[in-house]
């Protein structure tokens, strides 16, 4: 094994075991290591920043592309440079602009993919299980499909209307939501609850698949070691 | 019907008058008519000093030596009494016009030595402008008037002792005569403080107000420019209390009392604002404190009191009543209008017949008293005598119903003993009354009688409008530079400021010892999970029968509906701490598209995306080399594989991806040094577009990486299908994707990615999975222990209170 | 009205961006992808500006004179070398793809790892926290959707009968995720039209 890759092996190992003493709670050893990979991360990603983004994006355009090229470069160099002034507190004020550039494109870009993406096609979707033009109600079992896909309109309605918190005023002064809207509510909540559940699964099964290999990556690396010894 | 006769000129009018039909005084207490003639009864009653200040003003306007006093406009506005001295000033000064252009030298020389602010006001050129400012200096200061009103009516208000704090005015810019007394000078200006709304500039700073001096005001930043009675002014505030006592009442005015009572009671609400007041106030006025500025400022104000006085001695020295440095406690008591003071002689020329009955003593009038030094304590002879008396005042005195009240010059002090109250006036004053006699006794509206208390208006019940007009207004609130917080919010702060000083405090970590039984529990729990994950992962038992999913088929048929050798975009959206699932679950995918030499292009919106993509490939292939398997040995990973790189900004450049891919990743991760454009290598021939790929599987980590593709690149991918190969904990929230047809296939979670890799027949990981759903099923026997426990703790919780 | 330059900037690029995504002209998608592209470019100094300022941050408390952190200087140190390295290397560079796979990915994963038994922990004590309709609808939903992941039931599937009840099993968080993703996208858009409409300024500060 070349001298670095047991570098590299050692590192990870021995990081990997700081960050398991935490079972025994909080401690110098998990936060020395929960430094170390803050500061190693924040390295790594300036560093691809530098080549994937502002050299190929930037410079190299700059540098020796055609003079619309270059012009049109000027426009995101100039404003990276006020933004760059972020980083003093007596110029920060400066970088307001392309702050607000960087905010208006990416709103715009949050509510198109929100409507195109999401809105409109989960509204259709929930439609469609009425259509029995589609597959799903033309299904080999058409009653059962409807039954599943009332279910889940009723659900979606009811998750929606959970999170709707509009109240009327009562007449003794209280704001109280509308009998209809509780009883959607409470519909909701358990269609949410049950979401919940599921993601709480996955969770679990993810951290769990994680925890495997690092059981797996502990064996392996032991035995490596015990062999390069 | 009976008549009522004028207070000022004594002239009979009708008993419904409410003005006398010869001078226009007021004839009844203006509180009366109060809500609907204050405004006009103060333009009445503020005439005379309005006129004594425009007439000063034009004086000042006019060249040396052309002195007119005479204001046509001016003269229309005056009162009979005042015209009468003007006329006689003006037959003074046609006899003697040296000395009146003497007088008038004076007053040029003030003017020049005086600060730009009095220059400003005495250069007022708008008559109109004169008038609002003569009734502003007039007025009393807000909440000045409650109190000057209870001290003449209830003489229990300790305003006389504040009264006492009136400044001294004395100085150079200040005529000889009005030097005579060296430590005290009136302050009758500071009774001039109008109602905020009509205050000069500089009577509002010294209310603490922000008011804005004028283009050309400029403040009197030094010592020297200020009548030394400003300087005297505090040494004077502080005597005074100490020697309230000795003060006759009437010494001060009632309303410089009521305006230092004001200023006294604003300091004390706002003690803690002090400072910030004055931090304004040098700002306004630089290098003075906030009472020099309120005595300073109304240096101007002597002027009409000085003329008053110059215009009877036009033709000799200073009169020595005032020449004369006159000692005693009560005038080291600082307050200007102490004994012999200008107001106090008008009132005593009023009731100049009863002080001849009654005085034992030199006459008041005669030329001795004028002349010979006072002695502390003592009367001060009166400035007028004899012939000196002005017609109008003659006239008053004279006349037996017109005699002033001398209550204007009734100072209760704080002590309530020192003081004369009103029930307790000498028989002969009480004789001498002319209000119960002439006009119906006016009822304020805490029921007691508002008067006059000084000028030679005194003793007029309700005559002063901005007496009258000030009692509506309520005291100036002392604005606080400091938040005043309740106890509440102050616990919220104190909470706040503790949470942000810890998170900016590093905490000290310590091996924290395992002697909480939760904690030990959790420990425990860890324990006995990686005891189940060792044990399990080293059985060798075959997993059969896994449940496979509809859209796992689905997923299966779009891989297999790709032609061999077509492009592919992998989008590989996890973070390293995911990998190690990924990894399992796109496995058997990755194999099956390099069986069928697709070619694939990578890509990432995470910064590590793009080399754990290549991690993952490199991985897939070791792992299927460890367990029997073996990637198409054909696939020449250098040239199917592109390496995208990393794309910058999330959801943004996702859309930019969409709209033109090959600007947005122009430069490959391998060759962005080189400069090679990465859309020129082989596994991207004949893809210009991302509708050219034929599938595009996005392998995400969370469902926000899963919706940014579904939202921003899938509108735009057309018939291109979208898979995705879903962490576990994503799944949930991307199955609605799936059912809406956005997405075509989908493989969710370790358990579907080994099912999957049964059915594209890659060899599976037993030792992983029968580790991972030992560790599921650990977990639902936790859950159900969990259950159990609980069940029991109810069950004897449930018996010990029944027993209990 | 608070920095009016920037509000109109936002506001005039954001619908620029929006009427990109309604209106199929392809102008209007040029100058979105254009605008789009320089966003991009920002992103990325925008991240860098926030790596300084982590160091900054760390720098400041290394110096402090009390009380100075003693991990910052660790923190300071391993981002120098990265980036030095890093620079030397380029991502391209094998030895410094091994920063993600040998330090960035294991300690990830060990992190998450520790998650595994936190979340076991936590499944012995679900129903001792609160005992809500919600918190026992969550515990019988993740129990099931525990064993259904084992796969320890997958047998059931092949029951005739069951298996309509195992599908609907499997597919019923579909309502619920379907309400939430609409509610995120409500969200979302709310928000957006906040900013594009000039009531929300996140970037005046």
């Amino acid at each position: 094994m070349p001298a670095t890759d047991l570098f590299w092996t050692l590192a990870g190992f021995i990081l990997s075991l700081l960050i398991f003493s935490y079972l025994f709670g909080d401690n110098p050893l998990f936060r020395l290591a929960s430094y170390l990979f803050v500061g190693v991360t924040s390295g790594y990603v300036a560093v691809v920043i530098l080549y994937q983004v502002l050299l190929p994006r930037l410079v190299y355009p700059l540098l020796g592309g055609e003079f619309q090229e270059r012009s049109i470069t000027l426009v995101p160099l100039l404003l990276g440079a006020l933004l760059l002034t972020k980083i003093s507190r007596r110029f920060s004020s400066l970088g307001n602009v392309p702050m607000a550039y960087l905010v208006g494109v990416g709103a715009a870009v949050v509510i198109g993919g929100a409507v195109l993406g999401t809105i409109l096609p989960q509204v259709q979707a929930t439609l469609d299980v009425f259509d029995f033009q589609t597959g799903a109600a033309m299904a080999s079992k058409p009653v059962a499909q409807l039954i599943e896909g009332s279910i889940v309109v009723v659900g979606t309605v009811a998750t929606l209307v959970y999170f709707h918190f509009g109240a009327a005023l009562q007449p003794n002064r209280q704001t109280r939501r509308h009998r209809l809207v509780e009883w959607l509510a409470a519909i909701g909540q358990v269609f949410i609850a049950i979401t919940l559940g599921a993601l709480f699964t996955g969770v679990y099964a993810a951290a769990l698949t994680a925890l495997i290999d690092r059981l797996e990556y502990f064996a392996a690396t032991i035995r490596m070691l015990t062999t390069f010894f | 019907m009976s008549e009522l006769r004028c207070p000022m000129c004594g002239n009979p009018n009708l008993e419904d008058a409410q003005l006398c039909r010869v001078c226009q005084a007021q004839l009844k207490p203006i509180l009366g008519a109060q809500g609907s003639d204050s405004n006009g009864g103060e333009s009445n009653e503020v005439d005379w000093l309005s006129g004594l200040r425009d007439g000063i003003e034009s004086q000042s306007e006019s060249p040396a030596g052309e002195g007119r006093w005479e204001n046509d406009a001016f003269e229309k506005e005056v009162p009979d009494w005042l015209a009468r001295i003007r006329q006689r000033a003006r037959m003074e000064e046609e006899a003697n016009p040296k000395d009146s252009f003497s007088t008038r030298d004076d007053l040029s020389l003030t003017g020049d030595e005086n600060p730009d602010w009095l220059k400003e006001i005495q250069s007022g050129s708008e008559s109109a402008r004169r008038e609002e400012r003569s009734d502003a200096w007039l007025d009393l200061p807000e909440g000045s008037t409650d109190e000057g009103s209870k001290t003449v009516a209830g003489g229990e208000d300790d305003s006389s002792l504040k009264a006492a704090e009136a400044p001294p005015a004395q100085g150079d810019d200040i005529p000889d005569w009005l030097n005579g007394g060296e430590e005290e000078q009136p302050s009758d200006e500071a009774a001039g403080l109008g109602e905020e709304a009509d205050l000069p500039f500089w009577l509002k700073a010294l209310e603490g107000e922000s008011a804005q001096a004028p283009p050309g005001w400029q403040p009197p930043g030094e010592q020297e420019e200020l009548p030394d009675w400003v300087h005297t002014a505090e040494a004077g505030d502080r005597e005074a209390e100490e020697t309230v006592t000795a003060r006759e009442e009437g010494e001060v005015p009632a309303w410089v009392g009521a305006f230092s009572v004001a200023e006294e009671e604003t300091r004390e609400e706002t003690a803690t604002d002090e400072e910030v007041e004055t931090a304004e106030m040098s700002a306004f006025l630089p290098g003075e404190t906030e009472r020099e500025e309120r005595i300073g400022a109304p240096a101007a104000f002597t002027i009409p009191i000085e003329e008053l006085a110059s215009e009877p001695e036009a033709d000799k020295a200073p009169p020595p009543f005032v020449e004369e440095p006159i000692e005693g406690e009560a005038f080291v008591s600082a307050s200007p209008f102490t004994e012999g003071s200008l107001f106090e002689w008008l009132d005593e020329l009023a009731s100049e017949p009863i002080l001849e009955k009654n005085t034992s003593g030199a006459a008041p009038f005669s030329s001795e008293a004028e002349q010979e030094p006072t002695p502390a304590g003592e009367k001060i002879g009166y400035p007028f005598s004899g012939d000196d008396l002005p017609d109008w005042l003659s006239d008053v005195a004279l006349a037996e119903t017109s005699e002033y009240p001398l209550r204007g010059h009734e100072q209760p002090s704080s002590t309530g003993e020192a003081e004369l109250q009103p029930s307790e006036l000498p028989g002969w004053l009480e004789a001498i009354r002319p209000l119960e006699a002439v006009a119906p006794e006016a009822e304020t509206e805490g029921g007691e009688e508002t008067v006059a208390s000084d000028g030679p208006l005194a003793g007029l019940p309700g005559i002063l409008a901005p007496l009258t007009q000030a009692v509506g207004y309520s005291k100036p609130p002392g604005y606080s530079a400091r938040l005043r917080l309740t106890e509440k919010q102050r616990a919220h702060a104190d909470l706040l400021e503790k949470m942000l000083a810890d998170e900016t405090q590093p905490r000290q970590a310590r091996l924290e010892l395992i002697k909480d039984p939760q904690r030990l529990l959790r420990l425990m729990v860890g324990v006995i999970l990686i005891a189940v994950l060792i044990f399990s992962a080293s059985l060798t038992v075959g997993t059969t029968g896994l449940y496979a999913p509809l859209e796992l088929f689905n997923f299966n048929n779009q891989i297999e509906a790709i032609p061999d050798g077509a492009p592919v975009l992998l989008a590989f959206e996890y973070q390293p701490g995911y990998s190690a699932e990924m990894q399992r679950i796109a496995t058997g995918m990755l194999n099956r598209l390099m069986a069928k030499n697709t070619r694939l292009t990578l890509v990432s919106t995470v910064p590590a995306g793009p080399i754990l993509a290549e991690q993952l490939i490199v991985e897939a292939a070791a792992r299927l080399a460890r367990e029997g398997g073996t990637v198409n040995p054909g696939y020449a990973a250098g040239e199917m594989i592109v390496n995208l790189g990393y794309l910058p900004g999330g959801i943004a450049s996702l859309q930019e991806f969409s709209l033109r891919p090959q600007q947005a990743s122009r430069y490959g991760l391998t060759s962005a040094l080189d400069g090679t454009q990465a859309w020129t290598h082989p596994a991207l021939a004949g893809v210009g577009d991302l509708r050219d790929f034929s599938a595009v599987v996005v392998v995400a980590d969370s469902l926000e990486s899963g919706r940014a593709w579904l939202e921003q690149v899938q509108p735009a991918l057309g018939e291109t299908p979208l898979l995705v190969v879903a962490s576990a904990q994503a799944a949930p929230l991307l199955v609605p994707y799936l059912a809406s047809g956005q997405v075509s296939g989908m493989i969710a979670g370790v358990t579907s990615g080994m099912v999957y890799q049964e059915i594209s027949q890659t060899p599976l990981e037993t030792g992983f999975l029968n580790a991972y759903r030992s560790g599921m099923l650990l977990a639902v026997l936790l859950i159900l222990v969990g259950i159990i426990i609980h069940s029991v703790s109810l069950l004897f919780a449930a018996r010990k209170s029944s027993s209990g | 009205m608070r920095a009016p330059l920037a509000a109109a900037i936002a506001i005039a690029v954001g619908s620029i961006v929006l009427a990109g995504y309604f209106f199929p002209l392809q102008l209007l998608k040029d100058v979105q992808a254009l605008l789009i592209g320089w966003g991009v470019i920002l992103t990325g100094v925008a991240a860098l500006v926030g790596i300084f300022n982590l160091v900054g941050v760390h720098w400041r408390k290394m110096s402090a004179p009390t009380e100075s952190d003693v991990y910052s200087p660790l923190l300071i140190l391993a981002f120098l070398v990265t980036f030095v390295a890093g620079l030397i290397l380029t991502p391209a560079g094998a030895q410094f793809q091994k920063v993600v796979t040998f330090i960035q990915a294991p300690v990830e994963m060990s992190m998450l790892a520790l998650l595994a038994i936190s979340l076991a922990y936590a499944c012995l004590r679900l129903l001792q926290r609160r005992k809500t309709t919600l918190s026992l609808v969550f515990l019988i939903s993740a129990l099931v959707f525990l064993i259904i992941g084992s796969g320890y039931l997958s047998a059931l599937y092949q029951i005739a009968g069951l298996s309509d009840l195992y599908g609907l099993l499997t597919r019923l968080p579909l309502a619920g995720s379907r309400g939430i993703l609409i509610g995120i996208g409500l969200g979302s858009l709310t928000a957006g039209l906040r900013i594009l409409m000039g009531f929300d300024r996140p970037y005046s500060g």
